[in-house]
């Protein structure tokens, strides 16, 4: 297989392929609690930028709208497959593991999907709340209102 | 009792990253974000693998003078070591100990646990004050401060001793009793008393001590064994082997005590018939001002305990170090590293605080050629016009004129092609010894590539005009395509052994300048 895509392409696809894997599979991860899943989302996401490469103006920021729709799918998707997940039963490394990490992801495990979404970009990726209301697909009234009501989840959670 | 909503955000603004970190880190803690209940992702979900898109268009490059790209293909089935370190190749820190800023502290791994303990403030070279606090990770999760010791020194040493942190100095010492009443207790003093320990082993549930000092040749040394019913000190074999050393390391080894000193394993000692013999004078890598060795796995690992460079492991199959990623950040005067299975920690020093840990089977390897000397990678090899120096100065020709002959591109960069003596070699250059070693790992014995991609793979098999031949070292990759024996000699002589193939082409075209 060869392709035609020009040199200086292709140099700015690797580049945006070096600079933005890591932050988006730590957005990722974040989100779904799950390196494997998260590589998949993101490297699926990148494949997503390299076919639309020639119609998509803010490459980096197109990026970052398809992981986090990536996320959100994985995660339906798994709601459906396993409804009876038990949040309680996650072990603890305890070399690799500080308590107040365990303790912080339990309390993200305890958000529903769009409220850990918001929360992650919010608080991780520093998103600004009319942004998120665009990556989320929802008005920038009902961020706050998930903003919120997470807060006093993890607030309950953690104390 | 309520949090405070800027406590929260704050919280969660330290916290999500460091929780990413983990996740995304080391094997254990990818097990744990696998399990049921991480954010509501269960155990054996199917992966939705789509073939592979971004990573083949990047490849699918004019390859010139090496061969031609003949396929692309993703494959799922196969994934190496390599995809796990890629993004992952730097210590983790581990959270602050209840501990002041301090050098050489005795680092001890229980089995379940890491121990610090002792250590001192201030220049060695003045009056330092000895530290007799210390503390235990992660008992519970985190840092437990252990019982203060009314003993001290500033140069003690120490070794667990499967049910005891035993640590010693001067001719004294103490032991603490980790299982059982969890207090210190003093240990008898070395009689005679000229002696000092400075270097200190355990081998089937003995300690023994190494002692400088001892009356007779001022430059002798010798074994105390710690006996454990009278609880006396016995004085054993001596030896002259590294007794001018300032540095020692006192490493067991299935039953044999290996002596480190000033960086050299200078000698061993044989512990079921109390005699010494000469070891075979391997050295750490130069550069190392006060070199501390400790096990690691069925190997050693060195740390500068002057601060000048990271923590190298030995690969004891080549006896070449390679250097740890991320390691020079984690050390200044006073660091010092303890082996605790597959995975090392290194106490950062005094003007260093922290605690920082490699799991050596995940972490990605920089093998540089040592022979005794190596050099830490990122130093060796950074650039092809240090390769071009290195076979220059081996007697060969090199200049940058290379006719008639196109880059590659195949191992993610474009290489400097150069002319050694009328052939053509390419050098490839990266930023980091990680991503050269990424790249090294991709190289295939049948003279493909295969680099990992999440569950996924792409494989590059190029068409060689000649049998390939590749050579990794610091942050270059040299490729020579061709069977010129002095070339091969040299580039193995410099750069290490050749990275292993069972490639062969039957065909015997070269690129001449």
């Amino acid at each position: 297989m060869e392709t035609s895509r020009p040199n200086a392409q292709l140099a700015r696809l690797e580049a945006l392929y070096r600079d933005e894997r890591g932050p988006m599979l730590a957005l990722a991860v974040l989100i779904v609690g799950s390196r494997a899943h998260a590589e998949e989302i993101v490297h699926d996401a990148f494949a997503t930028v390299g076919e639309r490469w020639d119609t998509i103006e803010n490459p980096g920021g197109y990026l970052r709208t398809t992981v986090v729709n990536g996320c959100r799918m994985a995660l339906r998707r798994r709601k459906l497959e396993h409804r009876h997940v038990d949040a309680s039963n996650a072990p603890v490394d305890e070399l690799d593991s500080p308590s107040e990490l365990v303790e912080l992801r339990l309390a993200l495990d305890a958000l529903s999907d769009r409220e850990r979404a918001v929360v992650v970009l919010r608080y991780f990726t520093d998103v600004p709340d009319a942004e998120i209301a665009s990556l989320l697909g929802c008005r920038i009234g009902t961020v706050r209102s998930l903003a919120h009501r997470a807060l006093r989840t993890l607030r309950k959670e953690l104390t | 009792m309520t949090m405070h909503p800027d406590d929260l955000e704050a919280r969660l603004r330290t916290g999500l990253p460091r929780l990413a970190n983990m996740l995304l880190e080391g094997p254990r803690a990818a097990t744990v974000a696998e399990t049921p209940g991480a954010f509501g992702v269960a155990r054996g979900v199917r992966p939705f693998v789509r073939p592979l898109a971004v990573a083949a268009v990047t490849i699918a490059v004019a390859v010139g003078a090496v061969g031609l790209v003949l396929s692309l293909r993703s494959d799922t089935a196969t994934r190496n070591r390599s995809s796990d370190v890629a993004g992952a190749v730097g210590p983790v820190k581990l959270p602050p100990a209840p501990l002041s800023a301090r050098s050489a502290p005795v680092l001890a791994w229980t089995g379940r646990s890491l121990m610090v303990w002792g250590g001192y403030r201030g220049e060695p070279t003045g009056v330092p004050e000895a530290l007799l606090d210390g503390a235990e990770y992660p008992a519970a999760g985190t840092w437990t401060p252990i019982r203060p010791n009314q003993w001290g020194h500033p140069g003690a040493v120490g070794v667990w001793a499967g049910d005891r942190l035993v640590v010693l100095a001067k001719n004294g010492g103490a032991e603490y009793d980790a299982v059982g009443a969890r207090a210190w207790r003093l240990l008898p003093e070395l009689v005679p008393s000229a002696g000092s320990f400075v270097a200190v082993a355990e081998s089937g549930g003995t300690v023994y001590g190494l002692v400088t000092g001892l009356m007779g040749p001022s430059d002798s040394i010798g074994i105390a064994r710690l006996d454990g019913g009278a609880k006396v000190w016995r004085l054993m074999a001596r030896t002259r082997l590294g007794g001018r050393a300032s540095s020692f390391s006192l490493i067991e080894r299935a039953g044999r005590l290996d002596l480190w000193a000033d960086g050299m394993r200078v000698a061993q000692y044989h512990v079921a018939g109390n005699a010494w013999a000469e070891a075979d004078g391997l050295t750490v890598p130069e550069g190392f001002a006060q070199p501390l060795v400790t096990k690691v796995g069925e190997t050693v690992a060195t740390v500068d305990g002057g601060g000048a460079q990271g923590p190298a492991v030995l690969d004891p199959s080549t006896n070449r170090w390679w250097s740890l990623p991320g390691g020079a950040a984690t050390t200044s005067a006073g660091s010092t590293a303890i082996g605790a299975g597959d995975r090392l920690f290194v106490w950062g020093g005094q003007a260093n605080p922290g605690t920082w840990t490699w799991d050596l089977a995940a972490t990605d390897p920089c093998r540089v050629p040592s022979g005794g000397r190596a050099t830490l990678c990122p130093d060796e090899f950074a650039t092809a016009a240090q390769v071009a120096a290195r076979l220059t100065a081996a007697g060969h020709t090199v200049t940058s004129d290379a006719p008639g002959s196109r880059p590659s591109g195949l191992l993610g960069t474009e290489p400097v092609v150069m002319c050694v003596d009328r052939r053509t070699i390419q050098v490839y250059e990266y930023e980091s010894a990680a991503e050269r070693a990424r790249h090294a790992d991709a190289i295939q014995p049948d003279g493909s590539f295969v680099y990992p991609e999440g569950d996924t793979t792409r494989h590059v098999i190029p068409e060689w005009i000649a049998t390939p031949h590749f050579f990794a070292a610091g942050r270059v990759i040299v490729v020579y395509v061709g069977g010129d024996v002095s070339l091969l000699r040299t580039l193995a002589d410099g750069l290490g052994a050749p990275i292993p193939q069972d490639l062969r082409t039957g065909r015997s075209r070269e690129i001449n300048c």
